[in-house]
Formats: C-alpha cells, structure tokens, sequence
C-alpha cells in the first residue's frame, strides 16, 4: 500500500498570487478547469496502491472541506485535509501528522508540493524508489538551464547510482543543473531522520539558537532533511523530462493552463472525436475540433439563447465549464479556461487566459494573456492584454521565470495582466496591458466617468426600491429576501477578503523561506523589495489607462496610494 | 499648359500646391496632398468649389512635382463645375512668392484683382466677402486673418480697427494679438511688380513691405480654419468640417443605427452589424466596414477595410488598407496606402508606410518602415 501526502501552505502564502489568492486560496485556484491540486490527487488515484491522500495545511477546514468532500466523491480514494494549528513550514507539517502517514503501514509514501504543475509520472518514481532499497527519499528531478537552476534546490548526483551526493536550497552560484522538482516518495524510515532534525531544532529553539524560527516545531524539508540525508546513499533522484513547472505568479498561471490543457487532451480525445456533456446541442454543419470540450450549452436554457446552428469558434485547447455562456460569435483559444457561471458575451476574443467564475467579459472585448477575477467584468470594446511570460522556448530546460513584481526602479515587470474579484469597468473601450493588477472591487475607468457612474449605481438602488413597493406584500417580502441575501452574501465576501488581508502584514518578519511558497528571499530582499511596501501597493494600486496611449511609459507604473484602514 | 483663351475680365485664382507634403506622410507617398480626401473629397476641390462659387473662373495651379497625377485627377472634375485649369509648373521650389512670377503673364491679363490660396487651408471659404471688401477699401491687398489660442507658434498680424494691417511679428514671446495669416489673398495685378521670379516667401518678403506703404489689409475670419498639412491637424480639421456641415447642409451627414454625432459615410461603403460609428468619422467609398466594429474620430480611405470588432480612434486608414479583427488603433495612427493590419494587435500612433504588412503590436509611436 502506499499514501500521498499533498503540502498546501497556508494563507500567509501565496503573497505573490495575490489579489487571485485572496478570495480562493491558491491550492484551490482554477487551472485547465481543476482545482491546482486536483491535478495532483488525479495523478495519485491513478495509482491503484495509492489507497489514501492527506492533505497538509494551514488554511482552516471550513475553506477545504468542501473540496475534500468534491474529490472524496470523484475518485473514491480516502482523503483528509489535516490542518497544522500554525505554519510548520515543509517538514514540520509532516512529522507533525506522522501518526497519521504511519498508519496502516504503507511501504512508502508520496510527498508532492501543492504549488507544482506536472505530468505527475508517480509509478515510475515508486519503481525507481522501489529498485533502491536503502533509498529513504527519491526526489524528482528535472533539468534546468545554467541560470535559472540557482532559483531551486539544486543537486549533484552520482551518474552510477543516482544517488545524490549534494543537495543545497538556492545556492547562491551555479551548482548543478539538475532541479528538485519538489515530488518525492519517502519510505516511512525518514521519520527517523525527522526525529533526529526535530531534536536538533527543538534544542536551538529553547537555547536561544533558533534563527528566528516562529515555533519550536519548524522544520525545512529542504533544509532539514533532504541536506543531511545527501551524501548518504539514502536520497536518491530520478530525473523526468516531462513538462513541470511551479505556480508562483499569475503569469506561471497561464503556463500551467496550457500544458494541463494539452495532458487532458490526450486523455479526452481517445475514444470520441470531441466531449461532449449532456445536452449540448451541435449543428450538424458545425466544426468542432476533436479537441474541444463543448460543453457549454449545458444547460437547455442557454442552448435556447446561444445561437443554434454555429457554436463559437474555438480554437483547441479550451476548457468551458457547463454552466457557461458563450456567444456564438466570440472566438475562444488557445489556451483559454472558462469557470462556472461565466458570461462571454458577442465578438469577444479571448485567448491565453483564465475567466474565472461568474465573471462577465462584454461585446467585442479582446482578452488575452490575463486572469480576470471572479465576478469582475470587462466592458465593450475593451482590450485586456497583458505580456506572455512563458519560459523561454529556444532554451532547452529552460523554466518559468518567477520575476518580481517591481524592478529595480519600481516599475512594474511586464507579465500576466490581472483584474481581480469584483473589478467592474465603468465606462468602455478601455486598455489594461502589460502586467497591471487591479485590486478587489477596483473599479476602473477615466477619473471623469467616476462620479457618473456612481450616479448611475444610486440610481438602480432606488429604482429597485421602487420597484418593490408596487409589489403585493408577499412578492415585495420575496423580493426583498432575495436581495438581502444576495447583500449580505457580497458584504461577507467582502469582510472575508479584507479578513485575509489584515492577517498577512503579520506573517512573522523574518520568516525563513524555504516553505512550500516562500520566495521573497535574498536576491528579491537585495531590491529594495519587502513584504509591506508590495501590500501598500496592491491593495490600493489603480492603474489609470487613458484612452489615448500618451504618456505609455508613465503608465505603466503603477501607483502608491496612501493606505486606508 | 494654358487655358489662357478666355475673355479678359474674369476672375482668377492662384493656388499655391507646391511641397512635396512631406508633412502628411505616409499617405502623400501614393497621391500628391492636394488630391488627398479630406471628408471623401480631395483638399484641393473643396477650395476650387468654394472659388467657382465666388465666380472664379480660371484657377492656377502652382505645382513643383507630379503634375501628371493631378492634371489626370482633377481636369474631369474641374471641367464639371465649369472652370478652365492652368497648371504652372516650378522647375525649382519657389517658395510662397515666387509661383506668383512665375504665373504673371497669366495674372497680369486684366486689372482685376486676383485669389491666391495655399493648399493645405480648410476652412468656410469666404471668397465673395472678401472680394468685396477688398473693393471697399480699395488697396492693393488683403489677408484673411484667423483666431488662434496659442498665436506664439506662429506669425501674427497687428492691425488697425479698420482692417489696415500695420505689422507682422514672427513668434511673438509677449501676446501682441491671436490673429494669423489663414493662407487666403486676394491681389491686385500690381503687386506682382514687388515680386522678382526666385525662391521668395510673401510672407515675409513682400507683405510686410505692403504693410509698411499702407497697402495691405486683413479680413477677419468667422467660422472654423485649420491647416490640415499634419495628420493631428487632418483629423482636427475634420472633426470641424463636420461640425460646420452639420450646421450647414446636416443632410449630407449619416443618419443610421449605430452612429454616434457627425458622421459622413459615403454610400458605397458597408456597414456590418453592431457598429458603433462616430463621433466624427467620414468613410470613403467602397470601404467595408464589418460587424461589431467601433471607429471613432477617425478618416477611413477609398476601399478599405475594417474587420470585425476592431476599435479605432483618431487614426487615418489609407486606400485599400485592411484592419485586422479585435485590433485597437489609437492616437493618431496613419497607415499608408494597401497596409494590412493583422487581427487582434495594437497600434499606438504608428505612422505605417504603404504596402506594409504589421504582425506585431506598436506600443509606442513610431514609424514603420
């Protein structure tokens, strides 16, 4: 029998996957249409020894219960969310809840980083592990150029034995090529040299040596383990040549989506020329490419509204959720994920890009290489466009990039556009570009239309108060009901958003950052680039485009609003 | 060459084309200036309408390069509105003056009084007033003069209330008056005594020496001006025209679903479905315009077209251009002569070449090769 484990992290990570990360915790965020570490559960029941999947983290249960309870349903394997009652980095989780790997005695168990993306090749890595027996953790490795592999665990292995002779976490000059690629099976004798690591911790931490360790039970999986275990002969790597890739940024978002997009294509297309979910209706002169997923006209009621003798153009791959509605004259794809609820509306354009739930993109629209939020809406006319950050494809090994925010002289990186939850334009033929983030509710347009449009917002309040009191008691208590609820729904949300961004200034300053999603370390410190000022900026950033293209280069920086309590 | 057998008597006017235009490129590269349509009609017919209609009958045209283009051009619809042409060739540029020399045989066959115009004016033509003014006082000259907002860029006219110009300052530093020289004259055969056939600017040369012997009035302008020889300008312009025609003769103006403000959309061109069209957009002949496309302030040329749910503000499309779908054009983009745009880019203010074929945005402005 084997086991899984899964590390999530908690909320105080994901800084970087902001403001998408604060309303739907990252591990949870939508990516070819499946939850992030959907994509590793599915490649762990795959396995049929896999009997069952934990799940390590900080968020609270109530934000994973649901999921767990979703996958428990799908893929009939056992699996718990277990929460650590504070962050315990990579290791500490683990060797917290070891009973809990223990138990039922599996030969060995998976250890995947919830923030990877990859063609997961589980069995052979159980096979490689297996071949080993003195091995206590195999890593999966990958190869990286010269440059980028200082970013990552880097590690030297014996070509004879693979086993690894060196491992060191982000060194600071070049050492190998060859990449952890943060997936592993551990046999369950490696509690024994967590044991030994907890000791040695434990022992600093209450001696006044404990490096700003936040709590005596921290421990680096990297760091703690997999360093003392080199050298060895108990770590061993295998190296794969599939795609991986980390989720970090939006922009590593957008990367991911491609390729799960591609693996799923291979697994849809086997068997009939193209998926089609109940009730989709296809004119009979209709193209529909092999390769898409058609399933938009889930319901019988869209069916009636989308045009019906030509579906939209789609151009492979594209995931659309069922309850979407999509116009029959918007062109989808490549690269596109559409999520629940979403309204894509006339001669809209989207390409390299996630929509996520229940937002709404306008007639004639462009988006492309972006993430626009939940709930948030892009105008008529508009042109959402932000700049392709995929690694480099002349460049064998070569990965995603995972730049900072700001460079060197506050400027914004070009990357992956993001409009985040609840962003609503109010006025159209708007341009966003170029890696600006807009924050929660931000709502974004000329200065001038402002007051307009608030206006306009006061005016449906009253027009629906109107409304109501012609109503007879029962309808108008009805009605009222509905909008209460539906008030108060979004007051909630609200709360919960600014919940989340209140707790994160006190993720612990000095917090080591080897967990599953620490990166604000040496080389991001070295510019000036701390956690405070980029919440500063975020929270309150508004890029203000105009529609004339004046002044490009002003613009693109984003602005620091004073911050408001 | 000539035109010249007509009965003395008549009256004339000198229309000083000259210039390569190298102002208004990419699109004086395929057509000379004067024969680029400004609201679907070529710059030089709106001034020799407004002169026929001033009852001029023999208009001069002061040419240095591609005559050839313009005679061909021009002479059918010239010959229409009843008008006899005269081309007068520069074999070196002259500059403002030196055309009028070189014309003088044909100036000096009767003593009347003659127009002289630039060829890049737009504006209400006030050719009849300004005859009969220029009769009133009797003098050898007057300038029609124009109100501008920012008169420091260029050169001012000082003059008495009763129109006598006393003087001219280039670039006045300090404000001295917001009237400038709008380009129209009308003179009196002898002032081509005070003009020697060589490169010679009126301007400067033989105006402010009129002013000096009291010889020289200005006639103030009402309605709109603008020099259309810069595209900014050529759009500017345009939003003018439009607005004056609406005041004017509104019928020749479209009135569609789908357009906004002033709009001149000529019939032969197409318009496809979920259009929003204007405010102050003219559309040329032959033009296709496809579904869900929204163009604003903007000049579309003879037969091109534009695709699907394109956006374009303040940009001029050359003849037989083709804008892709989903592309956004802003900021006074001009694309040359049979440009294709590829779907879904972005042009900020690119001054694109003819023939030219663009598969990559242009962010910032700058002109493509």
């Amino acid at each position: 029998m084997l086991k899984a484990v899964i590390l999530i992290g908690g909320p105080q990570k994901g800084t970087r996957f902001r403001p998408l990360s604060l309303d739907t915790p990252k591990p949870l965020f939508p990516i070819a249409g499946l939850p992030l570490i959907q994509h590793h559960i599915e490649a762990c029941a795959k396995l049929e020894e896999c009997k069952e999947i934990l799940i390590i983290g900080a968020y609270t249960t109530n934000t994973m219960s649901q999921f767990v309870n979703d996958m428990q349903k799908e893929y009939h394997v056992i699996i718990r969310y277990l929460q650590e009652f504070t962050p315990l980095g990579t290791g500490g989780g683990l060797y917290h809840f070891r009973d809990q790997v223990r138990a039922g005695n599996p030969a060995a168990f998976f250890l995947l980083n919830g923030d990877v993306c990859a063609d997961f090749p589980l069995k052979e890595l159980w096979h490689f592990h297996e071949e080993r027996p003195n091995a206590l953790v195999t890593i999966m490795g990958t190869e990286a150029t010269r440059q980028q592999s200082v970013h990552y665990g880097s590690m030297v292995r014996d070509t004879t034995t693979q086993s690894v002779s060196h491992y060191v976490e982000k060194p600071n000059s070049y050492v190998s090529t060859l990449i952890n690629c943060g997936v592993y099976v551990c046999s369950l004798q490696v509690f024994h040299t967590m044991a030994d690591a907890f000791q040695k911790k434990q022992d600093g931490f209450y001696s006044g040596n404990g490096q700003g360790s936040p709590h005596p039970g921290y421990m680096s999986f990297e760091q703690d383990v997999l360093m003392t275990l080199a050298g060895t002969n108990k770590l061993y790597a295998m190296q794969v040549t599939t795609w991986w890739s980390q989720v970090k940024t939006a922009g590593s978002a957008i990367y991911a989506n491609r390729h799960y997009l591609e693996l799923h294509r291979d697994r849809v297309s086997k068997d009939n020329p193209c998926t089609i979910l109940p009730d989709v209706f296809v004119h009979p002169t209709a193209t529909v490419d092999s390769t898409a997923v058609t399933n938009r006209h889930y319901l019988e009621l869209h069916r009636d509204r989308v045009s019906k003798d030509n579906p939209c153009t789609i151009l492979p791959d594209v995931f659309v959720h069922p309850t979407a509605t999509v116009d029959s004259t918007a062109v989808i794809g490549p690269n596109v994920s559409i999520g629940a609820g979403v309204t894509i509306k006339a001669g809209v354009r989207i390409k390299e890009s996630i929509i996520l739930n229940n937002a709404t993109v306008h007639d004639h629209a462009l988006v492309m290489y972006s993430v626009v939020g939940q709930e948030a809406s892009v105008g008529e006319w508009s042109r959402v466009e932000g700049t392709p950050s995929d690694p480099d494809p002349n460049k064998p090994f070569a990965k995603m990039d995972n730049t900072p925010l700001f460079n060197t002289d506050g400027r914004l990186n070009p990357s992956i556009t993001i409009l985040g939850p609840l962003v609503v334009f109010y006025d159209t033929q708007w341009r966003i570009w170029g890696g600006a983030i807009l924050y929660i509710r931000t709502p974004y347009g000329p200065p001038d239309k402002y007051n307009e449009y608030k206006k306009k917002k006061r005016e449906n309040y009253h027009a629906k108060k109107r409304l109501t009191k012609d109503l007879n008691p029962k309808e108008r208590y009805n009605a009222r009901v509905i909008w209460r609820i539906r008030k108060k729904n979004q007051r909630e949300r609200v709360r919960n958003l600014n919940r989340v961004l209140e707790r994160t200034p006190s993720s612990s300053p000095g917090f080591p950052d080897a967990d599953t999603d620490a990166e604000q370390d040496v080389a991001d410190q070295n510019k000036n680039y701390d956690v405070h000022q980029e919440q500063n900026v975020l929270r309150f950033s508004y890029s203000w485009s105009s529609k004339k293209g004046k002044n490009e280069s002003e613009k693109g920086q984003i602005q620091n609003l004073s911050r408001k309590r | 060459m000539c035109g010249s057998d007509k009965k003395l008597g008549e009256i004339r006017a000198l229309i000083l084309v000259g210039g390569y235009g190298t102002r208004l490129r990419p699109l004086t590269l395929s057509r000379p200036k004067p024969l680029v349509e400004f609201a679907n009609k070529p710059i030089l017919l709106h001034q020799i309408e407004a002169l026929v209609e001033a009852g001029v009958t023999q208009v001069i045209l002061a040419v240095s390069y591609r005559a050839e283009d313009m005679e061909k051009e021009l002479t059918e619809e010239v010959s229409k509105l009843g008008v006899s042409l005269t081309f007068s060739h520069e074999t070196e540029p002259l500059g403002t003056a030196g055309p009028l020399a070189l014309a003088r045989e044909l100036l000096s066959t009767s003593p009347e009084p003659f127009f002289v115009l630039n060829s890049d004016v737009i504006c209400d033509f006030p050719f009849k007033e300004l005859a009969r003014y220029h009769r009133s006082h009797g003098k050898e000259g007057t300038i029609v003069v124009t109100k501008v907002e920012e008169p420091s860029k260029y050169g001012v006219v000082v003059y008495k209330d009763d129109g006598q110009i006393e003087s001219f300052v280039e670039k006045p530093q300090e404000f001295i008056s917001n009237k400038i020289n709008a380009g129209m004259y009308i003179l009196n055969p002898s002032v081509l005594s005070r003009i020697e056939l060589r490169p010679m600017s009126i301007e400067k040369e033989v105006f402010p020496f009129m002013a000096s012997d009291n010889q020289l009035y200005a006639m103030e302008l009402q309605g709109f001006w603008m020099d259309v020889g810069q595209p900014k300008d050529f759009l500017t312009g345009m939003c003018l025209y439009l607005t004056s025609l609406r005041q004017k003769n509104s019928n020749k103006l479209y009135d569609g679903t789908g357009v906004v403000g002033n709009v001149l959309i000529d019939p032969t061109a197409t318009i496809g479905k979920g259009c929003r069209i204007g405010p102050n957009v003219t559309i040329g002949p032959d033009v296709v315009v496809e579904d869900g496309a929204c163009i604003k302030r903007s000049t579309i040329l003879r037969g091109a077209c534009v695709r699907q749910h394109a956006w374009l503000d303040g940009c001029i499309v050359g003849w037989r251009s083709v804008v892709g779908r989903w592309v956004r054009m802003e900021n006074c983009t001009v694309l040359g002569e049979d440009v294709i745009v590829k779907d879904e880019l972005y042009v900020n203010g690119g001054q694109v070449l003819p023939h030219k074929c663009i598969a990559l945005s242009v962010p910032e402005p700058q002109i493509i090769m």
